[in-house]
């Protein structure tokens, strides 16, 4: 065969003609959504590039520490009625302004630790009829000192929104993975305030989805009624996530001020700082950055 | 229908400042985009993802983005190919994806995010054109500067001067780019004719008769 009878059948070759309505009404719904939030956000979202560097990835902190998905029964959130869907709506807007105004370096490190495109959650969320505003919630995060740990002191051993959407305290599963007390103690602080939303998916579970106050999403929550004999349980996020994320304090390379607005948890994937991701080095991190802050 | 590019220009300059415009922008272009990043990627899920990403940019950058003549079709393919392109680099080949999916689970695993029937309609889609889907098998172990020309050329039925404007390079450079591309491809598909389990392929690309057959695509 020579290269232009190639060149001949790869012309006459019939590629497959897609069609995707599903996706399509989806995307479109959440960017027109998004398009009008777009504009009315211009202020903030010029706030959002100053502070950008300052910041990357620590919504994917926040988010691979908070990230559960919960198999459940009877896991029904009690009716706020008063909420409306449209503010709901506005609440999913606002979030797709602000991920859309992220450096796409940290929207892809979010949707990577979330494991799903955070557009196209969003999207899906914007576009449920049941969507609704549950509230604000504190996100739990449980620290329990490990008695048997010999490489760390301690461990979180899971995260749970706290009361008021009917979700009883879950009985989670550790973290695979170390956090000193001072980072647990800094995670909490980040875990206030998060606007919680529900909405059914088309696969008929319910999803939660927690919205921090930097407009990120910071938490997803799927909820799945099985038989009676569910029994619940909470998981964080994959030991492979977790495994390649580190957090780390922003403090000694900022201001005072700078930092008491942008104070949290931060995470790196693995590929882009392999030298200070060992399994085991928060500790480490915490010394280097008491020894810079001196 | 298409526009006219004077219509189309007024459009896009409509759409800067009027979401409805914008809407009607991207029901114009989703298909295009979508069927282009999924003939990259060979996988719905994924192209779901890239697309959402593409347009999103789109609609964040649309302010900035100058008339130049040409479609603004062109803006997007060229949004859709540095997001292909931005997906493999951060990831692993998607080389016989959807097989090692069908190996090791004897299924698609579904998006969550999609009704598991679009993605298996859609998949099923890819799957019967069976000679495209070998052809895409060799395409993905190029490298993406001879992927992007080629799926742009052949596969989206683009001309070069088109496929030069999407890539911001000149047309000599495309196709010097397809030349060595499909020198390329033709080696791969010499080497190892049948990447996959093809055996319900037709089109023989090694066939020596005057008149290439027209592909029947799984149908003997």
């Amino acid at each position: 065969m020579d290269e232009n009878k190639l060149h001949h059948n790869l012309e006459n070759l019939e590629a497959p003609e897609v069609y995707n309505p599903s996706h399509q009404h989806r995307l479109r719904v959440a960017l027109l959504a998004a398009y009008d939030y777009n504009r009315s956000a211009q202020p903030w979202l010029g706030l959002q590039r100053f502070f950008a560097p300052l910041k990357v990835f620590s919504a994917s902190g926040v988010t691979v520490a908070l990230i559960v998905v919960i198999t459940a029964f009877g896991f029904i959130a009690k009716n706020q009625p008063d909420v409306a869907h449209a503010e709901a709506q506005g609440i999913i807007g606002e979030a797709l302004v602000g991920v859309a105004a992220l450096p796409d370096a940290e929207r892809e490190a979010l949707g990577q630790v979330l494991g799903v495109n955070i557009t196209t959650a969003l999207a899906e969320a914007y576009d449920a009829p049941d969507l609704r505003y549950i509230g604000k919630q504190d996100v739990e995060v449980e620290y329990e000192p490990s008695a048997t740990a010999t490489t760390a002191p301690a461990a979180v051993a899971g995260v749970y929104f706290s009361q008021g959407i009917g979700m009883s305290p879950l009985t989670p599963k550790p973290f695979n993975h170390q956090l000193s007390e001072a980072e647990a103690a800094r995670f909490r602080e980040l875990s206030q305030g998060v606007r919680v939303l529900q909405f059914t998916n088309a696969e008929g579970h319910v999803v939660q989805m927690g919205i921090g106050k930097d407009r990120t999403p910071v938490v997803r929550v799927i909820t799945v009624t099985e038989d009676s004999d569910s029994i619940m349980t909470a998981e964080p996020a994959t030991p492979e996530q977790l495994d390649a994320l580190k957090l780390k304090d922003e403090r000694q390379e900022h201001s005072k001020q700078q930092h008491e607005q942008l104070r949290r948890f931060y995470a790196v994937p693995a590929q882009r700082d392999q030298q200070k991701l060992r399994p085991g080095t928060f500790e480490e991190i915490e010394s280097d950055d008491d020894s810079s802050e001196e | 229908m298409e526009l006219d590019l004077e219509s189309e220009r007024q459009l896009v300059e409509r759409a800067k400042t009027e979401k409805e415009a914008f809407g009607q922008l991207f029901d114009r272009y989703y298909s295009k985009i979508f069927g282009y990043v999924l003939k990259r990627t060979g996988d719905v899920a994924v192209a779901e993802d890239l697309v959402s990403e593409t347009f999103f940019k789109a609609m964040k950058n649309i302010k900035k983005f100058q008339w130049r003549g040409v479609s603004f079709s062109a803006w997007l393919y060229r949004i859709a190919t540095n997001e292909v392109n931005m997906f493999y680099r951060r990831s692993k080949p998607l080389e016989l994806s959807i097989e090692a999916e069908h190996e090791a689970h004897g299924f698609d695993v579904p998006d969550l995010n999609t009704p598991e029937r679009d993605i298996v309609e859609l998949q099923d889609t890819v799957e019967r054109h069976a000679q495209y889907k070998m052809v895409q098998g060799h395409l993905i172990k190029l490298s993406e500067k001879y992927q992007e020309v080629i799926t742009l050329r052949y596969f989206e039925n683009k001309k070069i001067h088109e496929v030069a404007e999407i890539l911001g390079k000149s047309p000599g450079t495309i196709k010097s780019l397809l030349s060595r591309g499909v020198h390329k491809l033709k080696a791969l598909m010499d080497s190892d004719p049948q990447p996959f389990l093809q055996q319900d392929i037709i089109l023989d690309i090694d066939t020596e008769t005057d008149h290439p057959r027209v592909p029947t695509y799984g149908r003997k």
